[in-house]
């Protein structure tokens, strides 16, 4: 089976759901794909169809007000559904599927990429280790699948998703032996570079509701810290943490070892530009933050005519980045 | 000192229906809406898989379908995802097992 549409929308994330609602209203008509059996992405992270209870976790009722509206409208919805190939056939394009209920290709005019972003991987001795986890998977895990990934949880790294993951964590019921903060928030010459990460976070009182969360749980806090090394045999048994210097390298000398079953690592994100490569589409490296993100005009269409990049995929930072 | 890890089902969630699955061929009572790394986790696995010439261990790193370290083999299927993969009734899972 085949399919067309005028706009095939990759990602239905905040970004890519904004689109499609702008799109539709515009007379559009619109293809939105996703690899989650639920559309929302990382943010607006779903629990399971089948689940059901009070969620203050998730971010239902506003996934559900963006879908309803796309209801009225000629969107259809392809979630589980992989994109694995794409090229261009005459003055369109061709998306190869693969999913459950997915055509095998679709045609469409153009292109919205909103591929989002994930948790920067940083390396350090015994990273591989399982039970290392990222901040991104330990939210799916608490927020979406509902199991606490461990027992004796040591969270590292900066931002405020590090922050939200070890309150996330306390509420349900894991004992958080440290939240360390890499960055020395004190010290001017690094607050430009940090602000970009905290600026985007508007939403202060769920800041304000975690803070209270760690406090009332009494949990360490070490600014400037960081974990530097996990040890274990077959998965986390010992977390090493050492105080960082201005250039952020470790102090070995004044490391400790932490006994813990887990440890969560997250210095904030990077955009997936795995479509907009394959896309063609030409890309800019931003050093400081070891990054490529796709160039784009003031419409946010990119080199490639045609073909539009939205949302955090396209160096955006955070929700209130998204849906513009 | 060793700690146990602990990875447990939280309270206060209707759960999708009961299912059962074989997880190295033990059956395992598990609830539609779950994935394989949750129900994974849930039995005590943290080492999904080891590497082929290092015999490493690996396991559940992104939670996302990025990293492709999760990977674990569905119904005979090897390289499967078991972070974006939703369990089945009958799906027979085979995962952690030495190289």
């Amino acid at each position: 089976m085949n399919a067309s549409s005028d706009l095939a929308i990759i990602g239905a994330g905040p970004a890519g759901l904004a689109a499609a609602l702008a799109a539709a209203k515009a007379g559009v008509s619109v293809v939105l794909i996703d690899s989650a059996p639920r559309p929302g992405g990382q943010y607006f992270k779903q629990l399971p169809a089948s689940f059901s209870g009070s969620d203050s976790l998730t971010h239902q009722g506003e996934v559900r007000q963006i879908t309803e509206a796309l209801a009225h409208h000629n969107v259809t919805l392809l979630m589980d559904t992989v994109v694995w190939d794409c090229h261009q056939d005459e003055s369109d394009w061709l998306l190869y599927l693969f999913g459950t209920t997915a055509p095998k290709r679709l045609r469409a005019r153009s292109i919205v990429a909103a591929p989002g972003a994930y948790d920067r991987p940083v390396a350090f001795p015994g990273w591989t280790l399982p039970g290392v986890f990222t901040t991104g998977a330990v939210q799916n895990l608490i927020k979406s699948q509902r199991v606490l990934p461990g027992k004796d949880i040591v969270v590292s790294g900066t931002g405020p998703l590090t922050l939200a993951v070890a309150a996330n964590l306390v509420k349900a019921g894991a004992n958080v032996r440290a939240l360390l903060e890499a960055s020395p928030i004190v010290k001017p010459k690094t607050l430009s570079s940090l602000t970009a990460m905290w600026a985007q976070w508007a939403r202060l009182r769920e800041g304000l509701d975690y803070v209270s969360t760690l406090l009332s749980a009494r949990v360490p806090v070490r600014i400037g810290w960081a974990a530097v090394e996990a040890r274990g045999r077959q998965e986390v048994e010992e977390v090493v943490i050492a105080p960082l210097g201005d250039d952020w390298r470790p102090d070995k000398t004044r490391q400790q070892v932490m006994a813990a079953d887990t440890l969560v690592v997250g210095y904030g994100f990077t955009p997936n530009t795995d479509i907009t490569r394959l896309l063609g589409c030409r890309h800019a490296r931003r050093h400081a933050r070891g990054e490529h993100i796709p160039w784009r005009d003031r419409d946010m269409q990119t080199s490639v005519p045609g073909v539009f990049a939205a949302g955090d995929g396209a160096g955006h930072r955070g929700l209130g980045a998204g849906p513009t | 000192m060793r700690i146990k890890n602990e990875t447990t089902r939280l309270p206060r969630i209707a759960r999708g229906r009961s299912l059962t699955v074989l997880v190295n061929g033990k059956p395992v009572t598990a609830y539609e809406g779950e994935t394989v790394a949750a129900v994974l986790l849930v039995e005590g696995f943290r080492a999904f898989r080891h590497m082929p010439a290092s015999a490493e261990p690996r396991g559940l790193y992104c939670g996302m379908g990025i990293c492709y370290e999760c990977l674990v083999t569905v119904d005979g299927m090897p390289n499967v995802r078991a972070c974006v993969t939703s369990l089945r009734d009958g799906m027979t899972i085979e995962a952690g097992a030495q190289p």
